[in-house]
């Protein structure tokens, strides 16, 4: 039993080098390792049939060096101060309300489709960063596991219909375009956008970061306050 | 021609070979000691939590002490850049393990799977789109604000010139 969860965290260790190594030679978004490697483990477990457990064994303490990680969100915000005071009014006014349309409108699919509430306030947290989105589901009793399944398939699907929504809008500023990637995909969002054009890629990584940095000190009470208003 | 062609083609070679050593050949020693100072802050930050009982958690307290200490100057942005540069790259190796658990939620996505994506493809273009035009019009309204108060500067200048 235990030999199978240390070949869990070795093939995990290995298995994201070869995907980051594959990435960085190709840049194809597709080949982006939050994407490759859960997928080819995924399919991997259900072939050997390792029960979750097994593979969370010796894995576990990965998944804990995001609270430190965290910390370094602090240096883009320092490095780019000047930016964010220029931009502060717009900032704040666009990162409040992409984060209020965002809970608004899972607030109503919600109804639409009757998801439980687990699922509602996983589905919430969802658009910000991962360590921010664990963090805001730990205090509004979401599933930690969901959150980062619906974070990363948001990332995914922003990065994609990013493009497309942009063109068909006809939304030229860049800064408009990177505030919009890094409200709605945080992660993907970002290497999109920096890939698309250099001051998108900061603004956007910028906007991550305060998104969620708002969402984890003011995102309980909006869900909270959502969730009362929908009652009453 | 042919020598400039077989330039072009050195160079290309030479820069994805760049782009690979700049991944995984930085200083190594370097970078971990830069990690380790972020890693301090860190701990500082989890100490405070658990002394005060502090209702935020110790990644976002860090956060907010790492930039207290970078504004007053106690920590120099060059001692930290390599090492959250690193940090921040493999973020997605941290959640990795994370994502295996939908293993456990087999059924739930069998069952309201399409109604899952769906909301979460419509709850993400809302949010771009909001959130960009919003941003378009706040920069309006803001060089607005700023054109009003060059407009009054002016003014109060001119009535000093004709006092």
């Amino acid at each position: 039993m235990n030999t199978w969860s240390i070949l869990c965290l070795i093939w995990t260790l290995a298995a994201y080098y070869m995907a980051k190594v594959i990435y960085v030679r190709y840049r194809k978004s597709w080949l982006n390792p939050a994407m490759t490697v859960p997928v080819i483990t995924l399919s991997l477990m259900i072939i050997f049939n390792i029960s979750y457990d097994t593979y969370w064994k010796d894995t576990a303490w990965i998944v804990q060096l995001l609270a430190p990680a965290t910390v370094a969100f602090a240096i883009p915000i320092y490095e780019y101060r000047r930016l964010i005071r220029q931009h502060a009014l717009a900032l704040t006014a666009s990162i409040t309300v992409g984060m209020v349309v965002g809970v608004l409108s899972i607030y109503i699919f919600a109804g639409l489709f009757h998801f439980d509430r687990t699922l509602t306030y996983s589905l919430m947290a969802r658009s910000i960063s991962t360590p921010f989105a664990l963090d805001l589901s730990e205090k509004i009793h979401g599933s930690s596991s969901l959150v980062s399944l619906f974070t990363l398939i948001t990332g995914m699907v922003g990065m994609i219909l990013g493009d497309m929504i942009l063109t068909f809008f006809r939304i030229r500023s860049h800064l408009a375009n990177g505030i919009a990637f890094g409200n709605a995909s945080h992660g993907f969002g970002t290497a999109r956008a920096s890939q698309r054009n250099e001051d998108e890629g900061v603004i956007a990584s910028l906007t991550m970061i305060l998104a969620g940095l708002f969402m984890v000190f003011l995102g309980p009470s909006l869900i909270h306050g959502v969730m009362l208003f929908g009652q009453v | 021609m042919r020598n400039l062609n077989i330039r072009l083609l050195l160079s290309f070679v030479a820069k994805k070979k760049l782009t690979l050593q700049k991944f995984y050949r930085q200083p190594l020693l370097h970078v971990l000691m830069q990690c380790a100072i972020i890693a301090a802050v860190w701990y500082c930050a989890a100490i405070l939590v658990e002394l005060l009982h502090l209702p935020v958690s110790s990644g976002v307290l860090g956060v907010l002490l790492m930039l207290i200490l970078l504004m007053s100057g106690a920590i120099k942005v060059n001692w930290v850049r390599l090492g959250a540069k690193f940090v921040l790259g493999e973020l997605v190796l941290m959640f990795i393990p994370l994502m295996m658990s939908i293993l456990q939620y087999k059924a739930l996505f069998v069952s309201q799977g399409w109604q899952l994506m769906l909301t979460i493809i419509l709850s993400t273009a809302m949010v771009m789109l909001s959130s960009a035009l919003t941003f378009i019009m706040g920069r309006r309204l803001q060089r607005r604000l700023y054109r009003h108060q060059i407009h009054k500067a002016q003014l109060n200048l001119k009535n000093d010139n004709n006092a």
